[in-house]
C-alpha cells in the first residue's frame, strides 16, 4: 500500500502551510499506517509529528529534505535508517547551517556524498528545482549502493504530468535508479492550500493579486486518500511499493526514541560514581548550611530524593548545575535557582537555590517525579549584566558540539497573523489596524468579503509557527557531541548557537535543559554589596531575616527600587497586608497576581489576617495544607495539594492539573474535564457544596498566572535582601539601582529623589568629581554622598565618557573646556556635558559653558593656545539671565532630573491660587464624610496605566515637590479628558480622596494639561516622558 | 514705499485634502484629517487639520498615538503628496496675482506677495491684509497673513507674531528663519527674542554661529536687501503660429511652414523640459470654417522629426483650395521629459529603455494616423494561472514597455468564449467524440488534465464560497485539429484551439 513519504510541515517556515500535529491527524483519518515527514534542511517538525503519530498509531518515518545549492539546485529527501545515521543527518544539516546565516543552510552535492552512511535518498526537486544531469545520477548511485537511491515521480495535474512522468521513467530505466511515487505535500487537506498561498506571498513579498502563476495552479499537493493515489498511478505499481519499502526500512530501522540522551559523565572525577559523589557534594553542603546539625526532616528529605534522583539516572545534570553555579560563585557573580527546583533540598544543598526546606513546605513533587517520567527543570538566575560570562563558560568547559541554546517558536499571535494577511489580500492599512486592535469580535457582520477572508485566514495562522528563535537562556548540555542528537544552527546573534527544537520538543525527548537567565536586580545587589563593602563582605545569606525596622519600612510602603514590592498594586498591598516577617513577604509577593486576584483570594486573606473573618477548615487534612496562608490558597502548589488531599487526585494527576491550568485559554475542554473530576472527588468525600465552589473558583484563578511557593520564596530572598540594603545604605543603594538601570519601575529621578529623603546627599553630575557611573564620595556625616555619574548625561556616548574621567584623573582638575577639547572630545559631547551643568567646578554655568563651546564648534579656532579669546569676563554679562525654572527645565532635558527644585516648585502660588493642594497635603488630609468634598492636586506625570485586567480603569502617578499621588480615572473621565491623559507632561487634577488604610488614591473628576513651558519650546522633549500605556 | 506681505497656511495640506474631500463626496462638513508619512517603519501625522490639533494632535506624532487622542471619531487618514501640495501652492500664487503682480511660493506651506505700491488699491495694507484673508477664508483655507517692511519679518510676524503686536524685537528668534541648530544653541543660553539676539556684540555672533546669523538679522532690519523675489507667474503656452500676408493656397508652403513651426516647437518644449502629449493644429482658412486637429501622442515627445512626419501626413489630405489666412500649432497637454544629450552621431548601441519607448511610441503614432484611432491596439499579458484573465488588448497610448511574461503552459493560439460541448475523452484505442448540438467529431489524443482553481481571494468570489476549478485538456480531433476542452463538474466546454 502507498506510504507518503513527503510531507513539508509548517516548520519549513512560510514553505508549508500546517502543523506536523495536523498532518498527522489527517494521514490517520485517511488511513495511512505509515508517514515520513520530511521538512526543508531541517528536523524541527519531527518531535510533534512523532508525538502524534503515537497517539494516532500511526509509524512514522523521520527524514529531511536536503536541498543542495549546486551550480543546478534540487533537493533530495532523506531518511536515516539507524541511530548512527540520524547523527550523520544531524551532523550534515549542522555543517550546512553552521556555514550559513541564521535560517538559511548551505550544501553541496560533495556534502551529502560524505555523510551518506545509512541513509535512504529520494531524487525529488521541487517546483523551480531541476533533476540532476545524468553523471550527477550515476555518481550518487554508486555512493548510495545497497539499493538506497530512488527518484520521485509526482502528479499535481499541470497539464504535463505524464510527459514528465515517462521522461523520469525513461531516466531510471537508463539509470537504474528505482521511481517511487511522493506527493510533494505542503498543506494536509484541500483548504488549507488558502494559508499555503498567502505563506508564499509573504516569502516574496508580494499581495496575492501580484504573486500571479508563482502560487500553485490548484489544491494538488494536499494529502490525497491512499487508494486515490494508487488508482493515479496505476500504471506504475512498482513504484508505489517503492514508497512502502523505503518507508518500511526506514522506519524499522530508526525512530526518534532511539536518539537517547545522557548529560555530561566529566562534571565527575575519573573513577567516581556520579550518584556518590551527589551525595558527597550534598553532604558536605548541608554541613556547611547547617554548622548545628542537620534537621531530620531535611535529611530525610534529602535522602528520599537522592534515592529518586539516582533511580532516574539525573545526578549528572545536578552536577553539571552545580558545576555552573560553582564557577559562578568563584567568580563573584551572584545567583540563585528560581522557580520549582526551590523545592528540591538538595537544589539548596548545593547552593543552587536559597530557600531553607527546614522553614518552608516543600512540594517535591512539583520538581521532579517518578511516575511522570519527565525530566527536571533547574532555572538559575544570574546577574543580569554577567550572564554572559556564565554563557561563556558554558561554551567553553563543554565545547560548542555539547552546549547549545534551545530554539523558541514564534508563533503567529492574532495582531501578526491579521496585520500579514491583510496586507497579503490588499486592505488598506488603517483597515488592517483597526482589526489587529479590536480583535476578530469587533469585526461587523457586515464587513466586506475581503475582510471576513482576511480574518477567516488570520485565525487559521494563529499558533502556526512562524520563525524560530533562541530561548531566552536554555542550555541542553549532553555527553556525546550534540549534533548528533539535533542540527545546531547560528543564532542571530554573534557567538551564539542554538539546537532546532524547543523546550517542548525536548521535553518529549527527554533532553534536560538548564535556564541560564540574568537578573538586573542580582547586579543591583553585587554592586550594592561591593558599595558597602566592610570587613565581612555581605552576601545573600548573610542578610538577617528579622531585622523589624526593614519590615517596618515595607509596611510604610516606603519600597523605591526594592525587588517586586516596588510596583503600584504592591505598594497598595502592603500597608494593609503589614509584612512583619520573611514569609509575609512570601505571601506578599505570591498575592499581587493576576491568578489570586482573579481567583478573589485577595480580601479573604486580608479579612482573615486582620482578624475579621474567622478561620476554618472542613477538616484537618485541608488545614494542613492551608493552614500557613490562613485557609486561602495563594500558591500554586497549594491548589494542587488540595486536589490531591480533598479531591483524591493523585501526584501526577495533580502535575495535570497544573499544566492544564496554564493551557485554560488555550484548551478549556481539558480543563472542564479535570475540573469535572476534582469536583466529583470532592463531593464523594463529602465536603460542603460551597467550599467545592470556592476552591474550584480559587484553582480556575490560578490559571491567569500564579506564583509557586518555592519560586514565591527564592524572590521573597531577593526582597529582603534589597528592602534591607535600601534600609540601611540608601545612598549605595541608590548608587546600585541607577548603575543597574534600566531595570525596576523607577526612572532615576524618582530614585535620586527617594534617596534625597531618606536623608541621602546627592551631588549633581560634575566633569571633575563624577565617574561614569554613580559613584559614593565621604561626608561630614556618617553616611557617605551619592555622586550622580557621566552616565546620567544623555546622549553621550560611553567611550567619550571614560574619556572624561580619564582626564580628570591625569590633570588632577579640568580648569576649562579646552583641556577636554584637546584630549579628543567631540563638540557634541562636550555640548552634552555643558548642557548637563557638569562644568561648575571648573567655574563655568551652563550657559557660559554652552556660550564657549560655540567658539569651539564653528572650527575656526587660533592657531595657537594664547590666541584663544577669553570672553569670559565681557562676554557672559552681555547674555540675558535664564530664570530658575528654565535652569531646571535645562536639567531634565540633559539628564533627566535635577537637584536643584522641581518643576511644580515654580508654578506653586499659582497653584495656590487656583486651589490647588500639594501631593503631601492630599496624602495626609482625611476625607470628611461630605462626599461632594473635592480636591486639586497638580504635578508631572510619572506612570500611565491600562492594565487589561481592570475593566478600562486607567492608572496614573503624579509628582510634585511634595511627592508622589496616585490617580484612578474611570474610562468616562478617560474619554473626556483624553487629550490631557495621553499627552500633557504635567496635570491638574480634581478628584475624590480615597482611603483605605494608609493607601490613599484620588478618584479623578477632571483632568487638564498644565503647560510647563511654552508650547513652541518642543515640550515634549523637556519633559521626561512619562511611561506609556501598556 | 517697501512692503511685504506673507501668508502662512497652517494646515495646508491637511485643508488641501479636505478640499478633495469635499470634491469627492459632494461637500458637507469634513471629518477630521490626518497626513501621514512613512518615517523609518513608523507611520508618523506630518500635518493636521485645525479639529485635530484641537484634540491635541502634534505635528510629529506616531499615527497610533494621535488617533487614540481622537478616540472613536470618524476620521479621514491621507498620504502626504509634496509634490501635488507644491503644485497647489503655485496655483495659489496665481490666484494671489488679483492683489500684486508680484507672487511667489513660499514653500511648504506659505506665500509671499510684494505689495509695495499697490496696497493703496485696496485701501491700505492693512486693508490689504483684511482682504486677503476673507477671501482665503472664502476658499476654507485658514491662513495667518502680515505684513513687515522686509519679507523677513512679514515671514516672522506671519508664524511666530501677533498680528496686534508690532515690536519687532519681541518676537523670538525662530522667526528669524535661523538653522534650528542654530535656534536651539542660542535658545541653550537663554536668547530667546530678536532683541537679546540683537543687542549680542556682533564679533561675538561671528565668532560661533558665523556670517548667517549676522546676514539674518541685517535682513529682518531692512540693512541688508532679500535676493529678489522669483515671481511665480503661470507657465506660458508653448505654441507656434505663423500668419501669412495673403491666403496661401500651395500645400508646399504650407508644408514648409510647418516644418518651421514645429521645430520652434520642439525648441520650446526643450527648453520647458517638456513632451508634447496632445498638439492642437488651427488652419484659419479663408471663407472656410477653420480646419482643426488635434494630436495624441503615444508618450510625451519633442522630436521634431516625429511630430513633423505625423502632421505632414495629416496636412495632405486637408483641403486648401480657398487658402489659408493662418496656422497655429499648440500644445495643448505635456508632460515631463527630462533633457537629454543630443548626440553629433547616433549611437544606437548605447541607447537605453526610454529611448526604445520612445521610438515605439513613434511609430504607434505613425501607425495610428494612418490606419485610423482604434485600429492599432496593443495585447498585454498578466501573470495569472486564469486563462480568461492572462491576457488582454489594451490602448497603445501611454503604455511602457513591460518585460514580457513568462507562460510555462502551452496555450492554445486562440482563445474564445467557453461553449458547452459534450465530450468523450479518448480511451487507450484512440477513440473519443466531441459534439456540439447534433454535428460529431472523433476526438484521437487527449493530454492532461490540467487543473486550475480561480483565484478564491476575488472580490465577488469570496462571497459564494466555492471556487471554480477546471480540469483542462488538449484534445486532437481526427482531422488533425488540436482543441481545448474543459470539464466544471461535469459539463463540458470547448475554449480554445490551436491554429
Amino acid at each position: 500500500m502507498y506510504c507518503e513519504l513527503e510531507i513539508t510541515t509548517a516548520f519549513s517556515f512560510l514553505m508549508a502551510a500546517s502543523r506536523p500535529e495536523d498532518c498527522v491527524r489527517r494521514a490517520a483519518e485517511l488511513g495511512y499506517d505509515l508517514i515520513g515527514v520530511t521538512d526543508t534542511n531541517s528536523v524541527a517538525g519531527l518531535v510533534r509529528a512523532d508525538v502524534m503519530a503515537r497517539e494516532m498509531g500511526v509509524r512514522m518515518v523521520c527524514g529531511a529534505r536536503i536541498q543542495l545549492a549546486d551550480a543546478r539546485a534540487t533537493s533530495v529527501l532523506v531518511y536515516p535508517t539507524d541511530r548512527v545515521s540520524w547523527g550523520g543527518l544531524c551532523r550534515l544539516l549542522t555543517r550546512g547551517r553552521r556555514r550559513a546565516t541564521k535560517g538559511e543552510c548551505a550544501l553541496a552535492i560533495d556534502d551529502l556524498t560524505e555523510c551518506h552512511g545509512g541513509l535512504l535518498a529520494v531524487l525529488s526537486p521541487q517546483a523551480g528545482e531541476v533533476m540532476p544531469d545524468r553523471d550527477t545520477l550515476l555518481r550518487l548511485r554508486d555512493v548510495f549502493d545497497d539499493d538506497r537511491l530512488s527518484m520521485s515521480i509526482q502528479q499535481h495535474f499541470e497539464g504535463d504530468d505524464h510527459a514528465r512522468i515517462r521522461h523520469r521513467a525513461d531516466l531510471a530505466a537508463s539509470t537504474g535508479i528505482p521511481l517511487v511515487v511522493t506527493n510533494d505535500v505542503r498543506f494536509h487537506d484541500r483548504l488549507h492550500r488558502r494559508v499555503h498561498d498567502v505563506m508564499t506571498c509573504l516569502r516574496l513579498h508580494c499581495t496575492l493579486d501580484e504573486a500571479g502563476t508563482r502560487l500553485y495552479q490548484n489544491a494538488e499537493r494536499c494529502l490525497h486518500d491512499p487508494a486515490e493515489m494508487e488508482s493515479r498511478f496505476a500504471d506504475y505499481p512498482q513504484a508505489i511499493a517503492r514508497s512502502r519499502s523505503i518507508a518500511e526500512r526506514a522506519s524499522g530501522g530508526f525512530s526518534l526514541s532511539m536518539v537517547g540522551y545522557r548529560p555530561p559523565r566529566d562534571v565527575c572525577p575519573a573513577g567516581v560514581d556520579e550518584n556518590d559523589h551527589l551525595a558527597a557534594l550534598t553532604e558536605a553542603g548541608l554541613a556547611a548550611r547547617y554548622p548545628g546539625g542537620v534537621p531530620g526532616t531535611v535529611a530525610s528529605q534529602v535522602e528520599e530524593e537522592l534515592s529518586l534522583i539516582a533511580e532516574l539516572d539525573y545526578a549528572s545534570y545536578f552536577l553539571t548545575v552545580h558545576d555552573i553555579v560553582r564557577f559562578a560563585r568563584c567568580r563573584g557573580i551572584l545567583c540563585q535557582g528560581r522557580g520549582s527546583a526551590a523545592n528540591s533540598a538538595v537544589c539548596w544543598a548545593l547552593a543552587i537555590t536559597s530557600v531553607d526546606p527546614a522553614t518552608s513546605s516543600l512540594l517535591f513533587e512539583r520538581f521532579l517525579s517518578r511516575e511522570r517520567g519527565e525530566p527536571p527543570d533547574i532555572d538559575v538566575d544570574f546577574e543580569h549584566d554577567r550572564r554572559e560570562e556564565v554563557i561563556q563558560y558554558i561554551y567553553e568547559r563543554y565545547g560548542r558540539h555539547r552546549a547549545a541554546l534551545c530554539a523558541t517558536v514564534i508563533t503567529w499571535r492574532w495582531r501578526s497573523a491579521i496585520r500579514e494577511s491583510g496586507r497579503v489580500l490588499g486592505l488598506s492599512l488603517d483597515v488592517i489596524e483597526r482589526l489587529a486592535k479590536g480583535g476578530r469580535e469587533e469585526a461587523d457582520d457586515d464587513a466586506g468579503p475581503v475582510v471576513r477572508l482576511a480574518i477567516d485566514i488570520a485565525m487559521t495562522l494563529r499558533g502556526l509557527p512562524r520563525h524560530r528563535s533562541q530561548h531566552v537562556g536554555g542550555f541542553v548540555i549532553t555527553e556525546v557531541p550534540l549534533e548528533t542528537i539535533v542540527p545546531i544552527e547560528n543564532a542571530a546573534m554573534e557567538g551564539r548557537t542554538v539546537i532546532e527544537w524547543d523546550k517542548d520538543d525536548l521535553e518529549s525527548m527527554g533532553l534536560l535543559k538548564i535556564d541560564v537567565l540574568g537578573l538586573g536586580m542580582l547586579s543591583c545587589l553585587r554592586r550594592c554589596f561591593d558599595e558597602i563593602g566592610g570587613d565581612s563582605p555581605l552576601t545573600l545569606a548573610s542578610i538577617p531575616q528579622d531585622d523589624a525596622a526593614v519590615y517596618d519600612m515595607c509596611c510604610r510602603a516606603d519600597t523605591v527600587g526594592v525587588f517586586q514590592i516596588e510596583s503600584r498594586a504592591q505598594m497598595a498591598m502592603l500597608p494593609r497586608l503589614r509584612p512583619r516577617c520573611f514569609y509575609d513577604l512570601v505571601i506578599e509577593i505570591a498575592l499581587v497576581r493576576p491568578g489570586p486576584i482573579q481567583g478573589g483570594m485577595v480580601h479573604p486573606y486580608l479579612r482573615r489576617r486582620e482578624g475579621v473573618e474567622a478561620i476554618s477548615y472542613p477538616d484537618e487534612a485541608v488545614r494542613g495544607v492551608l493552614e500557613r496562608t490562613l485557609g486561602v490558597p495563594i500558591f500554586q502548589e497549594q491548589a494542587m495539594r488540595l486536589a490531591m488531599v480533598a479531591g483524591g487526585f493523585s501526584a501526577d494527576e495533580a502535575e495535570c492539573l497544573r499544566r492544564a491550568m496554564g493551557a485554560w485559554k488555550r484548551r478549556p475542554d481539558t480543563m472542564q474535564a479535570i475540573g469535572k473530576r476534582l469536583i466529583d472527588g470532592m463531593r464523594h468525600r463529602g465536603y460542603a457544596e460551597s467550599f467545592i465552589e470556592r476552591c474550584w473558583k480559587q484553582i480556575h484563578g490560578f490559571s491567569e498566572y500564579g506564583f509557586p511557593e518555592s519560586h514565591a520564596a527564592s524572590f521573597a530572598l531577593l526582597v529582603l535582601a534589597s528592602a534591607w540594603v535600601k534600609h540601611h545604605h540608601p545612598a549605595a543603594f541608590a548608587c546600585s539601582l541607577i548603575n543597574s538601570q534600566p531595570m525596576g519601575f523607577y526612572a532615576p529621578a524618582q530614585i535620586v529623589r527617594d534617596a534625597i529623603e531618606h536623608g541621602v546627599e546627592v551631588r549633581p553630575v560634575d566633569v571633575n568629581h563624577s565617574l561614569v557611573g554613580c559613584s559614593l564620595e565621604p561626608c561630614e556625616g556618617s553616611d557617605p554622598a551619592l555622586r550622580l555619574g557621566l552616565r546620567m548625561v544623555r546622549g553621550l556616548p560611553r567611550n567619550d565618557a571614560d574619556r572624561v574621567c580619564g582626564v580628570a584623573m591625569e590633570h588632577g582638575h579640568i580648569g576649562d573646556l579646552w583641556t577636554l577639547h584637546d584630549a579628543g572630545i567631540g563638540s557634541g559631547s562636550l555640548r552634552r556635558l555643558a548642557a548637563a551643568d557638569a562644568f561648575r567646578s571648573a567655574g563655568l554655568d551652563r550657559q557660559s559653558a554652552l556660550w564657549e563651546i560655540g567658539l569651539i564648534e564653528r572650527g575656526d579656532l587660533p592657531l595657537f593656545p594664547g590666541d584663544r579669546v577669553d570672553e569670559r569676563a565681557g562676554g557672559v554679562c552681555i547674555l540675558p539671565t535664564i530664570p530658575p525654572l528654565r535652569e531646571v527645565l535645562h536639567d531634565y532635558r540633559a539628564t533627566g532630573l535635577s537637584l536643584k527644585a522641581h518643576p511644580m516648585s515654580f508654578l506653586r502660588t499659582q497653584l495656590e491660587s487656583r486651589g490647588v493642594r500639594t501631593a503631601r497635603e492630599v496624602r495626609e488630609t482625611v476625607p470628611s464624610g461630605d462626599r461632594e468634598a473635592c480636591v486639586m492636586v497638580a504635578g508631572l506625570v510619572l506612570v500611565r496605566q491600562r492594565p487589561h485586567s481592570a475593566k478600562g480603569m486607567t492608572f496614573m502617578t503624579v509628582e510634585d515637590e511634595t511627592g508622589a499621588a496616585n490617580i484612578v480615572l474611570t474610562p468616562q473621565v478617560y474619554g473626556r479628558c483624553r487629550r490631557a491623559v495621553r499627552t500633557a507632561a504635567a496635570v491638574i487634577i480634581r478628584g475624590k480622596i480615597e482611603r483605605r488604610g494608609d493607601v490613599v488614591h484620588l478618584k479623578a473628576e477632571w483632568i487638564g494639561g498644565i503647560d510647563v513651558v511654552p508650547e513652541s519650546d518642543n515640550d515634549h522633549a523637556t519633559l521626561p516622558a512619562a511611561r506609556a500605556f501598556h | 514705499m517697501h512692503r511685504d506681505l506673507s501668508i502662512f497656511l497652517p494646515h495646508w495640506p491637511a485643508e488641501l485634502e479636505a478640499r478633495r474631500w469635499r470634491r469627492r463626496s459632494g461637500g458637507g462638513s469634513t471629518p477630521p484629517i490626518l497626513i501621514e508619512q512613512q518615517m523609518s517603519g513608523r507611520r508618523v501625522v506630518v500635518a493636521t487639520c485645525a479639529q485635530c490639533l484641537h484634540h491635541g494632535v502634534r505635528v510629529g506624532m506616531v499615527m497610533a498615538e494621535a488617533k487614540g487622542l481622537l478616540g472613536d471619531r470618524a476620521l479621514h487618514v491621507a498620504p502626504h503628496n509634496v509634490d501635488a501640495d507644491t503644485a497647489a501652492l503655485r496655483s495659489l500664487a496665481v490666484w494671489a496675482r488679483r492683489f500684486t503682480p508680484l507672487t511667489a511660493i513660499d514653500p511648504p506651506d506659505g506665500l509671499q506677495l510684494d505689495v509695495g505700491g499697490c496696497d493703496h488699491l485696496f485701501g491700505g495694507a492693512d486693508a490689504l491684509v483684511h482682504r486677503i484673508r476673507m477671501d482665503l477664508d472664502a476658499l476654507h483655507l485658514t491662513a495667518v497673513v502680515a505684513s513687515g517692511v522686509t519679507p523677513t519679518q512679514a515671514w516672522g510676524f506671519a508664524r511666530y507674531g501677533d498680528e496686534t503686536v508690532r515690536d519687532t524685537s519681541a518676537l523670538p528668534i525662530e522667526a528669524l528663519r535661523l538653522h534650528r541648530d542654530v535656534c536651539e544653541s542660542l535658545q541653550a543660553v537663554g536668547v530667546e527674542t530678536v532683541s537679546h539676539l540683537a543687542s549680542i556684540p556682533r564679533d561675538a555672533l561671528l565668532a560661533r554661529f558665523g556670517p548667517d546669523v549676522l546676514e539674518r538679522l541685517d535682513r529682518w532690519s531692512g540693512l541688508e536687501s532679500d535676493p529678489p523675489m522669483r515671481s511665480s507667474s503661470p507657465r506660458e503656452l508653448i505654441r507656434a503660429e505663423q500668419v501669412f500676408d495673403g491666403p496661401i493656397r500651395d500645400l508646399r508652403t504650407l508644408q514648409v511652414v510647418t516644418t518651421r513651426l514645429v521645430a520652434d516647437l520642439a525648441h520650446a518644449l526643450d527648453r520647458a523640459q517638456r513632451g508634447a502629449e496632445r498638439v492642437d493644429v488651427t488652419l484659419f482658412r479663408h471663407d472656410q470654417p477653420d480646419w482643426r486637429w488635434s494630436f495624441q501622442a503615444a508618450h510625451p515627445t519633442r522630436d521634431a522629426g516625429h511630430l513633423e512626419a505625423v502632421l505632414q501626413d495629416r496636412l495632405e489630405r486637408v483641403d486648401v483650395a480657398c487658402g489659408v489666412d493662418s496656422m497655429l500649432i499648440e500644445v495643448a497637454k505635456d508632460g515631463p521629459l527630462p533633457a537629454s544629450q543630443r548626440m553629433a552621431w547616433r549611437a544606437d548601441a548605447t541607447r537605453g529603455d526610454t529611448a526604445v519607448t520612445r521610438d515605439w511610441g513613434a511609430l504607434v503614432d505613425l501607425l495610428r494616423e494612418r490606419l485610423g484611432d482604434g485600429r492599432v491596439i496593443r495585447r498585454t499579458w498578466f501573470d495569472t494561472h486564469v486563462p480568461d484573465q492572462a491576457c488582454c488588448v489594451t490602448s497603445p497610448v501611454h503604455v511602457r514597455v513591460s518585460p514580457p511574461v513568462q507562460i510555462d503552459h502551452d496555450r492554445p493560439t486562440r482563445l474564445m468564449a467557453p461553449m458547452q460541448v459534450g465530450v468523450r475523452l479518448p480511451d487507450s484505442r484512440g477513440s473519443g467524440e466531441l459534439r456540439h448540438g447534433a454535428r460529431r467529431w472523433p476526438l484521437v489524443e487527449a493530454i492532461g488534465p490540467e487543473r486550475i482553481e480561480w483565484p478564491w481571494w476575488s472580490d465577488d468570489l469570496a462571497r459564494e464560497g466555492d471556487v471554480e476549478c477546471r480540469d483542462y485538456w488538449r484534445a486532437c480531433r481526427g482531422d488533425g485539429q488540436w482543441i481545448w476542452v474543459y470539464r466544471r463538474g461535469t459539463s463540458w466546454f470547448l475554449q480554445g484551439a490551436w491554429l
